[in-house]
């Protein structure tokens, strides 16, 4: 068993997204359907993700919006980020490019690992963002995409095991020796 | 006869003469226009105590709940970079996290505890829900009822929620957790006061009140819906009394300007001077004063609570500027309850005032609830900007050493308040700088200028006072008493007797704080003048008013020897005060009426009792009647005391003003009260021999029930109803009692004989021998009262009852029954009452017995009668000792009788409305015994809501009303004297109209009269018409019938008035003057049973009112009278034997000669409202006409024996009679004084011979023969002219020389119809005109020829 990779995952976007309501879901495995704004909260999660065990160290953020300052806090030590959105609001989707405008700023660097997450694809009825809009942008970060819903366990398991990967990826452990393995 | 004036009138000197005249009319006194005659004798409204803080109340727990996480700021708030920063003025980032939030919070509490340092603080910093739930329901739980402040810093936290959630932490800090303004509410009770200081604090507020009114609809339908989950609750606690204070509208950010403090808000609130200034520093105008920075600022030298210091005197400023715009904007209501109730809520709010200022000029609404309406603007700030310009321009210079320079503001302030004073209209808005002098009072620099116009400003009147006391002058004045500056006391006694006067309240604060002394002391410093002695005196007399914890701190304080010492007093209203204050301290406190006793005050008191001011009378005799009234126990000694007083009172059956007389009823209701069972013996003792005495005459065939004084009903319904005038009074006949009397006191004139119970025991034999039975009386007994005061005179109660001192209780019983027939109505309302409520226990007592006795006869009593009887007592409270009884009666507290008016009242009658009740509780005695005796004691209530009812209603009003005047502006220059007032003018307009009549008139009489047949005036009047008497300057004359004066205009030919005089039956109107001609009329009239009546508002379209009565005379001589009455009054005068009343009147000195069917002329001084003078006539015969004149002092009087008398009233009662001429061989018609200086006076008799007399000597110097069988004459003042009218039929007009210039004998027109006989005839005292009444009902009006006119 190697020993566990330490990372460190900062979650952002646009105030009550469900920032920390996927974050719970993934450590703690429940739903706060509650809103009590964050400060700012660090979790943490072992998680196995193809045979390597992960020390995840996960920083729920306070909300940001356009015209926030970004903390640097937030750019040091951070391995990858979880910028969120909710499929139900333009302005946290307007918001969250901003951020990652923002966070390339910061880190000085032109690409970081990033998962852009469109959070509650469960209210239907309310959604104003498309799956492909939200597909374009990752594309266009280079970052991968993908729709959740907090309130189920496996798209916030999925969304964190995502950025493992994607981490993974820039630190030139292609995921290809896994593939290799799942060839073999 | 040298009456013909020849002096030729050239245009100039009869102006000169008309300005003369108009200068007199100016300086002729105006009698009966006092204050007594014009008002209703009763107190003034009492104020609504709006100023006094019903709930005061105390801010006792602060909750200081700071969410500032420092380091994070909230997610919601983009700031500014740079960006405000300081909390509580320390920059949070320049120390550690955990630090710097300990420090804010320390530095929170500091600011806090400067303006509340007892209240109970706790910080919570950065809480969470439960540790914010904890602390609100602790600090609650402590605070009870008291006010809990709860303070909310939201800086790090995110803004309010529309759903009305303000926002906390969790415990780790990791999330922002909401917090409900509903469990806020819920755990922070009533009352409390909740500060915000974060963005959009205005949502809070408006949440916080939906809640509020969410939780009242709760509360309702828990009440109306038992099982509702709430009405098991406790109510939950109403948020209607809440305060809050919000930083800012609901949509507003807070400032983040980076020169400004990040908690601006409570900055403001809690460090007000520090950031008024700091900001008057960033604004332009501070460039003006080169050198002054926010560094220097911040070195200003002193400390805030020293007002000597520039920095405390910028502070007291401050309070003064902020308190003075709250008041002048703010509702009253809303003022009290902000900016008095609480010291902290106050100062927050003051501090409130400057927040909007300096908030709103960065686009920032700080928010109250309740909303205050906007003041940043009010012009008061300008004078703060000006205040600390001075302050700052100094400061370089006190830097340097100078000495500071104190603030002109608070002189400047006083002298706008002083120009508001002297120079504002009447009618204005309150002075804006009133908050200032309250502030300036605390200032002993300004103390006494302070003072002094305050004083000025309390004087304008009630509302002024009010005013004052709703700024909060009183805890200011209060303390103020316990300065011992002589300077002060001149003012504050004014002070406090305005403020006693509008609110008496204020006594139980007095004693509290000993104020009591202060003002005990001013009354005994000697060098104190009058005027403030006499406000002193007020002020206790207030303090010992129904007090008894001030009569103890009085007494103690000597105030009862310190009162006799001043009795004698110069000043009148002094003396008055001082004997209300004695009435007063030993009402129902017996040890200050023993002390009363020890001193003899009852017997200084007597001396007043004959006081010239009827006031003072009234005083005195109010003191006396709380002296006898006392309930305490009697012994011997007191009983005496009290039968000593009595009679002493009794005197003053007569007085001349109704005033006294209606105290002196009251007084002796006292006394009635007090020896409730022996006047129940003699009333029944009247009953009883008025039973006896009993005709059959329909008033006598009632049951005993009725036996008590019951009115008659309205009578002559066509008369037009008068005020308090729809009752036939019963004849008034005093002649027995005043004989009584006289046989008592021995000395009628009232002076303060001493009384001793030596007296009294010979005086109850007196009374035994009393009267002599008298049928004219009888004819006269158509009232029960009547019947009982002429019973009395039969009776000898002595060989009845066997008590010793009945005499007294059988003598104030006829005072009583005397006081009943008043002619003042109200006078004899008060006496029937007490009359009514002894008469009605009198024949309770007596009742159970008798209906026991039949009882008994057919079927066995159910109990023993006389248990029965005890058991009525018992149950209605009243025992029948009489100690025990009248002690419980005046300790109770009556409550009002239920008053049925009858429907027959006319409805602007008030003051009848006492009489009612009486025939109204008869009914309900029978019926009780009706059905026996269970019923009697089942019914046993009754008796004490009848008694209750006397002890009630019997007060005069007149302390209360006394106390008018000190609430009413007492340096203001009266109405009148104002030359653009309105009286001013009408009286000037009176005046012109009176000269323009005399000048007109002495024109035509100067050319001389030939003939005076023209009739310019014919009427029937509604009665046959007695006496007519001409108003001396406008077209009215006056007309009276029997009973009743009718206002005829002669010009206009129409009738102007005619209303009831309200004298008995059997008794007629036998003369009439006008009073005050000149002026504001009053028509007196005098009738044959010796009383006089003053009315005015007559033929003016108003309702004639009675201004004052009396009886005038009260020893009519009943051989006369009786022949009088039996006659038809318009029979020959001379055959009626009667001469009536007759009176004579000089406006010049007010004195009133009254005389007629007397032995005597009684002199009344109108003024003093006192006989001043009895002239023995020294003849057997009535006097039928008198004549003065003031320039002389002589009373000319002619007799029915025919001798004409002449006194002079400045000699002795028997040396007066100066002259007696006895050439008249019969019944003088008329006797009349020229006015000249050198007049002559001129009489006629029945027989027609008119005759000259010079004063000095004994014989006529000329005679002339006129017609025989004259009944009137009269003489023209100014033509020289005389008419006679005889009984048959004609009227001769005589001219100087005795000829006669005219003889009527037919109407005009009419088809010349004869006249009828004259009953009366008179001249106008200017023109030539008369006035004849005949007894055809006719009244007509001969003149000159018109060329003439």
């Amino acid at each position: 068993m190697p020993q566990p990779k330490y990372r460190k995952i900062a979650v952002l976007g646009y105030r009550s997204v469900g920032k920390s309501s996927l974050t719970i879901q993934f450590v703690e495995g429940q739903f706060v359907d509650s809103y009590d704004p964050t400060i700012e909260n660090t979790f943490n999660k072992m998680v196995n993700v193809n045979g390597q065990d992960f020390n995840l160290q996960l920083v729920d953020t306070a909300g940001q919006d356009e015209y926030s300052i970004f903390p640097q806090s937030h750019s040091m030590d951070i391995h990858g980020y979880v910028l969120v959105y909710s499929v139900t609001s333009m302005k946290s989707f307007e918001v969250v490019q901003v951020l990652h405008d923002k966070l390339l700023d910061m880190v000085g660097k032109i690409q970081v690992p990033t998962v852009l997450v469109g959070n509650k694809k469960d209210l239907h009825m309310e959604r104003v963002i498309k799956p492909e809009e939200g597909k374009k942008l990752a594309d266009s970060w280079g970052a991968a995409f993908m729709e959740s819903s907090a309130k189920e366990n496996e798209t916030a398991v999925e969304v964190f095991k995502r950025i493992i990967l994607e981490m993974e990826k820039a630190d030139g452990n292609a995921p290809q020796e896994e593939k290799k393995c799942s060839v073999m | 006869m040298k009456m013909d004036s020849d002096l030729l009138h050239s245009p100039a000197v009869g102006l000169a003469e008309e300005e003369e005249a108009d200068m007199n009319d100016w300086k002729l006194p105006l009698t009966f226009m006092k204050k007594r005659h014009l008002e209703k004798i009763e107190g003034s409204k009492a104020l609504a105590q709006s100023w006094r803080m019903k709930d005061r109340m105390k801010t006792v727990s602060v909750a200081l709940v700071l969410c500032l996480n420092v380091g994070v700021d909230p997610p919601d708030v983009v700031k500014t970079s740079p960006c405000a920063r300081l909390e509580c003025w320390i920059d949070p980032l320049s120390m550690s996290p955990q630090k710097a939030l300990e420090t804010i919070g320390a530095n929170l509490q500091k600011q806090y505890e400067n303006w509340q340092p007892r209240a109970r603080y706790k910080q919570s910093l950065d809480p969470t829900v439960d540790e914010v739930k904890k602390l609100c329901t602790s600090l609650r739980r402590n605070a009870k009822e008291e006010r809990v402040l709860f303070h909310y810093n939201g800086h790090g936290v995110p803004r309010p929620t529309v759903n009305g959630e303000i926002w906390v932490f969790n415990k780790n800090y990791t999330q922002y957790i909401p917090l409900s303004i509903y469990d806020l509410q819920t755990w922070m009770g009533s009352p409390s006061i909740f500060v915000y200081d974060c963005s959009n604090a205005g949502i809070i507020v408006k949440s916080f009140k939906q809640f509020a009114l969410q939780r009242e609809q709760e509360l309702e339908v828990a009440a109306i819906n038992p099982s509702h989950p709430l009405a098991q609750m406790p109510l939950p606690p109403s948020m209607k009394n809440c305060i809050q204070l919000a930083a800012c509208e609901a949509s507003e950010l807070l400032p983040m300007n980076p020169d400004l403090p990040a908690d601006l808000f409570t900055s403001c609130l809690t460090t007000p001077i520090t950031i008024a200034l700091r900001w008057f520093c960033m604004q332009k105008s501070a460039k003006l004063v080169p050198g002054v920075t926010l560094d220097l600022i911040e070195k200003i030298p002193g400390r805030l609570n020293d007002r000597r210091t520039p920095l405390g005197e910028l502070n007291w400023i401050f309070t003064a500027i902020t308190d003075t715009i709250a008041w002048n904007v703010l509702p009253r209501d809303l003022f009290q309850k902000l900016f008095r109730q609480d010291l902290l809520v106050a100062s927050l709010f003051r501090n409130f005032l400057l927040a909007e200022r300096i908030m709103r000029s960065y686009n920032c609404t700080p928010v109250s609830s309740p909303r205050l309406p906007p003041t940043y603007m009010h012009a008061m700030w300008q004078a703060w900007d000006l205040a600390v310009d001075i302050c700052l321009s100094q400061l370089p210079t006190i830097m340097e050493g100078t000495a500071f320079r104190p603030s002109e503001f608070f002189t400047q302030q006083l002298t706008a308040f002083e120009v508001w004073l002297t120079m504002g209209v009447e009618n204005r808005n309150p002075p804006e700088q009133l908050p200032i002098v309250l502030q300036v009072l605390l200032s002993q620099v300004h103390r006494l200028r302070a003072l002094e116009l305050l004083g000025q400003f309390l004087d304008l009147g009630p509302w002024a006072v009010s005013l004052a006391l709703s700024v909060g002058i009183f805890p200011y004045v209060l303390k103020l008493l316990q300065s011992s500056a002589r300077e002060l006391r001149p003012l504050l006694v004014f002070i406090w007797a305005k403020i006693l006067a509008v609110d008496s309240s204020c006594q139980a604060d007095l004693v509290k704080d000993n104020g009591h002394k202060y003002f005990l002391s001013v009354l005994a410093d000697s060098y104190m003048p009058a005027e403030h002695r006499t406000m002193a005196v007020f002020i206790l007399a207030v303090i010992v008013n129904n007090y008894s914890t001030g009569q103890e701190a009085c007494l103690q304080g000597n105030l009862i020897a310190n009162c006799l010492e001043q009795l004698s007093d110069p000043h009148p209203l002094l003396r008055q005060w001082v004997a209300i204050c004695l009435g007063r301290i030993w009402q129902n406190f017996d040890p200050a009426r023993w002390c009363g006793v020890r001193d003899s005050a009852h017997e200084k008191l007597y001396t007043l009792l004959s006081d010239p001011i009827p006031e003072v009378r009234c005083a005195a005799v109010f003191a006396l009647g709380t002296f006898v009234g006392n309930s305490g126990e009697r012994t011997d000694h007191s009983t005496t005391i009290d039968h000593n007083v009595a009679m002493m009172l009794a005197q003053l059956i007569n007085d001349g003003s109704p005033v006294v007389r209606k105290e002196l009823v009251v007084a002796l209701s006292h006394l009635v009260v007090q020896y409730e069972s022996n006047f129940c013996t003699v009333a029944l003792q009247f009953i009883e021999e008025e039973k006896n005495y009993s005709v059959p005459s329909p008033a006598n065939t009632t049951e005993p029930g009725n036996l008590t004084p019951v009115r008659d009903s309205p009578a002559i319904p066509r008369l037009r109803s008068v005020n308090s005038y729809t009752n036939i009074r019963a004849v008034t006949t005093a002649r027995n009692l005043n004989k009584s009397l006289q046989n008592l006191n021995l000395n009628e004139e009232g002076g303060p004989a001493a009384f001793s119970p030596g007296n009294l025991s010979t005086s109850s034999s007196a009374s035994s021998t009393l009267g002599s039975p008298d049928n004219d009386e009888y004819i006269l007994s158509f009232e029960t009262i009547d019947k009982m005061r002429r019973v009395s005179s039969y009776s000898s109660l002595n060989s009845l009852i066997g008590v010793s001192f009945n005499s007294v209780y059988t003598q104030i019983w006829r005072v009583l029954l005397h006081l009943a027939a008043d002619p003042f109505p109200e006078v004899s309302d008060l006496a029937m009452k007490v009359l009514n409520s002894i008469a009605y226990k009198a024949t309770m007592n007596a009742r159970p017995q008798r209906i026991l006795d039949s009882t008994s006869l057919t079927k066995s009593a159910p109990a023993s009668p006389t248990s029965k009887g005890t058991l009525i007592h018992q149950a209605g409270g009243s025992p029948p000792m009489p100690s025990t009884s009248s002690s419980s009666l005046t300790n109770d507290v009556p409550k009002p009788p239920n008053r049925e008016q009858p429907a027959t009242r006319p409805p602007y009658t008030p003051t009848l409305g006492g009489q009612a009740p009486h025939s109204h509780q008869f009914p309900r005695t029978r019926k009780m015994f009706d059905k026996g005796p269970e019923q009697a004691a089942e019914d046993g209530d009754e008796p004490v809501g009848h008694r209750n009812y006397i002890s009630l209603s019997l007060q005069t009003g007149l302390c209360d009303w006394s106390a008018k005047y000190f609430a009413q502006p007492v340096t203001k220059i009266p109405e009148e004297h104002d030359l653009e007032s309105q009286v001013r003018m009408e009286r000037q307009w009176r005046f012109l109209r009176n000269a323009r009549v005399r000048r007109q008139s002495r024109v035509i009489t100067q050319r001389g009269v030939s003939r005076l047949d023209d009739q310019i005036f014919i009427n029937r009047n509604p009665g046959v018409p007695s006496v007519v008497k001409f108003h001396p300057f406008n077209t009215c004359i006056a007309v009276a019938d029997k009973d009743s004066i009718c206002f005829w205009d002669w010009e206009k030919g129409e009738r102007l008035d005619y209303f009831y005089n309200g004298n008995p039956r059997y008794t007629r109107i036998t003369a009439m003057e006008y009073l005050n001609g000149h002026d504001c009329s009053l028509l007196l009239t005098a009738t044959d049973d010796g009383a006089l009546r003053i009315w005015k508002n007559f033929a003016d379209q108003k309702n004639p009112e009675m201004v004052t009565a009396w009886q005038g005379l009260s020893d009519m001589l009943p051989t006369t009278r009786g022949l009088a009455r039996r006659v038809s009054i318009y029979l020959d005068r001379s055959k009626q034997g009667g001469a009536g009343m007759v009176v004579d009147w000089e406006q010049e000195t007010g004195l009133l000669m009254t005389s007629g069917d007397v032995r005597i002329i009684r002199i009344w001084d109108t003024d003093r409202e006192m006989k001043v003078q009895d002239i023995p006539t020294g003849a057997d015969s009535c006097v039928t006409s008198l004549s003065c004149d003031s320039q002389r002092s002589l009373i000319v009087a002619g007799l029915g024996d025919g001798s004409v008398r002449v006194f002079d009233r400045r000699m002795g009662p028997n040396e007066c009679r100066v002259m007696t001429y006895r050439e008249h061989g019969a019944w003088v018609v008329k006797a009349h004084l020229q006015k000249e200086a050198d007049g002559n006076i001129i009489s006629v008799s029945v027989n027609g011979d008119v005759r000259f007399f010079e004063p000095r000597t004994p014989d006529s110097v000329n005679v002339l023969q006129t017609v025989k069988g004259l009944t009137a004459l009269d003489i023209h003042p100014q033509a020289n002219l005389f008419a006679c009218g005889s009984m048959n039929q004609f009227i001769a007009v005589y001219n100087a020389n005795g000829d006669v210039i005219s003889n009527i004998k037919y109407y005009d027109g009419f088809m010349g119809q004869r006249i009828g006989a004259i009953s009366c005839l008179a001249f106008h005292p200017y023109w030539p005109h008369l006035a004849v009444g005949s007894n055809d009902y006719y009244m007509s009006i001969y003149s000159a020829e018109k060329r003439l006119r």
